[in-house]
């Protein structure tokens, strides 16, 4: 099983594009989980044309490639919703297909869409209205994803409840995730298993990777928590069974990367990153490695 | 400053003489021993003292045959900071025996915190200061006969404050009259400073030349669970300034033990195990290049 991460380590650094991939291929990992959620919808990059956007990403493919990393998974922007003011919903919509754009000239077999969600509380009619928007919004991106062969990973999410308390939402279990790339019956979609949020979502990580097989499940965002919030704490820290998941991947079969999603570790060290951060770097590529291979 | 290891997982899951060679691989020149037997346990219910001496002379045999030096060792937390009257006896054995097995694993200091009483109860301070020194008393005893002397480090009231009561954490004035009277000194735990509502600098600027150890370890602000020194809600910035004020002498602790304990089901991956002291390690040494900066 690959190892990647995603690049938060870097911030505060001051590092060149070269550095911070020689820096990940040096600590031990294989994958870049590329960071194309940072951008809002509005941002510059989504308005570059296809020729600047393909420059712009295929020179940081080159300097990925040349430190023996390959990308992948990318993120694609949080905000594809448009939350009551549907006149950005085009913009919005486009700023993702930039993104499977940006993540094809990156090389990314990936992309990770959220699905657009809120908290429907049970709610049966919210649920359908919640799965129909979605379908339509993923159906919009399907010719893309063709065009530039790219997949979408649909991730697992959760909501608050009326009291503020972590709770299901859209996708929060297998068999909505399932039923979601069943719906599509497309070979364009797959499943993106966070594993922090099944636990806020009151699912056993563990169950879903086992149900979902590795038919279904493509891309793991790997990170801890202790049920109480969206913490992306480093793996160990949390409450999660670190040695059950590694086992329940390698029982499936999974063929994806074992890929962290914990960046806020390393903003954790505050004044000190500076000089811990690369030490941090490294001990997350040997936990992965412990934590796919432990017998 | 003198950086040491808190040996005992080492010492626990490889035995002496490889866990000793293990610590000297990671550059250690000085290590901690902390004795974590239990009140109730056979440790204190039925070993002779030649079983403990058993159980503890080989970690001192196989230190002397290395190049790491024992600095002090420390009782577990979990030792009478809850005291009730039917382990009282108990747990007063428990610290006596400590003392013992301290002196076979050749660690000259043994140190160990004061009680704590929840504030329920009548004269709760002066009852804790009370039993303390009996404890103490009986220790000291115990300790002359051994060769051995008494620190003390500041304790926590965590665990009765998450159960809805609420104790007395030691204050540095305590501290420094406990050590006055009983004389080796004192170390500073910052999570029980922060669990006892107390600033570590305020207890640092305390006891001045006194302290003798600093515990480098960290926890989650909201959960309370260990994280990774300078990852929590311990201020080590700060920290690490009033450090200018103690003696040059004093240790580092780096807690290795609560932070091994979570990988427990990885701890035999060696490259993680390295890849992990090596953090903790540069940690101290960042802790302590910014204080001497």
């Amino acid at each position: 099983m690959k190892i990647g991460t995603q690049l938060g380590f870097s911030d505060g650094l001051n590092l060149m594009e070269e550095e911070i991939f020689k820096h990940l291929s040096d600590a031990g990992f294989d994958c870049v989980d590329y960071p194309l959620m940072l951008e809002n919808y509005d941002s510059p990059i989504w308005k570059l044309s296809d020729i600047e956007l393909r420059n712009k990403m295929e020179t940081t493919k080159n300097i990925i490639h040349k430190n023996g990393l390959t990308v992948g998974q990318t993120h694609s922007p949080l905000d594809a919703y448009w939350w009551g003011d549907i006149s950005t919903k085009e913009a919005r919509w486009n700023a993702q297909i930039q993104a499977i754009k940006a993540s094809a000239f990156l090389g990314s077999p990936y992309v990770v869409v959220h699905p657009l969600t809120w908290t429907y509380r049970g709610n049966k009619q919210k649920y359908e209205e919640a799965k129909n928007i979605n379908m339509e919004f993923y159906r919009f991106l399907e010719p893309y994803l063709k065009e530039y062969n790219v997949k979408v990973a649909i991730e697992n999410l959760f909501g608050y409840d009326l009291h503020n308390r972590p709770c299901r939402s859209t996708c929060s279990t297998a068999s909505d995730l399932k039923n979601y790339v069943d719906t599509l019956d497309s070979d364009c979609f797959v499943v993106c298993l966070d594993v922090g949020h099944a636990t806020l979502a009151l699912q056993d990580p563990v169950e879903m990777i086992y149900e979902l097989g590795k038919d279904y499940l493509h891309v793991t965002h790997i990170h801890d928590n202790c049920y109480l919030n969206d913490d992306h704490m480093m793996p160990g820290f949390g409450k999660l069974d670190w040695y059950s998941i590694g086992k329940a991947l390698r029982d499936i079969g999974y063929e994806g990367v074992f890929n962290f999603e914990a960046d806020r570790s390393y903003y954790k060290l505050g004044e000190f990153g500076k000089e811990l951060s690369l030490d941090l770097l490294k001990f997350y590529a040997k936990l992965g490695r412990a934590i796919v291979e432990s017998t | 400053m003198k950086i040491a290891a808190q040996s005992d997982f080492y010492f626990q899951t490889y035995g002496p003489n490889e866990g000793i060679k293990r610590l000297e691989k990671l550059g250690y020149q000085y290590i901690t021993y902390t004795i974590t037997d239990r009140y109730d346990q056979p440790f204190t219910t039925k070993w002779t003292d030649t079983e403990i001496k058993e159980r503890y002379e080989p970690i001192k045999k196989a230190v002397e045959a290395s190049n790491l030096e024992m600095l002090f060792a420390m009782i577990g937390t979990d030792i009478y900071n809850d005291v009730l009257h039917h382990t009282f006896e108990a747990r007063k054995k428990m610290c006596v025996n400590a003392v013992k097995a301290a002196a076979y694993a050749g660690c000259g200091i043994i140190a160990v915190r004061p009680a704590t009483i929840v504030r329920a109860v009548q004269n709760a301070m002066e009852k804790s200061k009370e039993i303390s020194l009996e404890v103490f008393n009986a220790m000291k005893e115990e300790a002359e006969k051994m060769g051995v002397k008494l620190a003390f480090i500041n304790n926590t009231m965590s665990q009765t404050l998450w159960g809805g009561n609420f104790c007395y954490g030691s204050t540095a004035a305590d501290l420094v009259e406990l050590s006055e009277r009983y004389d080796a000194g004192i170390i500073i735990d910052p999570v029980s400073a922060y669990n006892s509502l107390q600033r570590v600098e305020e207890l640092l600027v305390g006891v001045g030349d006194k302290l003798i150890g600093f515990l480098i370890t960290d926890i989650e602000g909201a959960t309370k669970s260990s994280v990774l020194p300078t990852m929590g809600i311990i201020n080590y910035s700060e920290i690490s300034n009033c450090l200018r004020q103690v003696p040059e002498e004093t240790a580092l602790v780096v807690m290795q033990t609560p932070i091994l304990k979570r990988y427990g089901d990885f701890i035999h991956n060696e490259p993680m195990v390295e890849a992990l002291n090596q953090f903790l390690r540069k940690t101290a040494d960042v802790i302590v290049r910014k204080n001497e900066n």
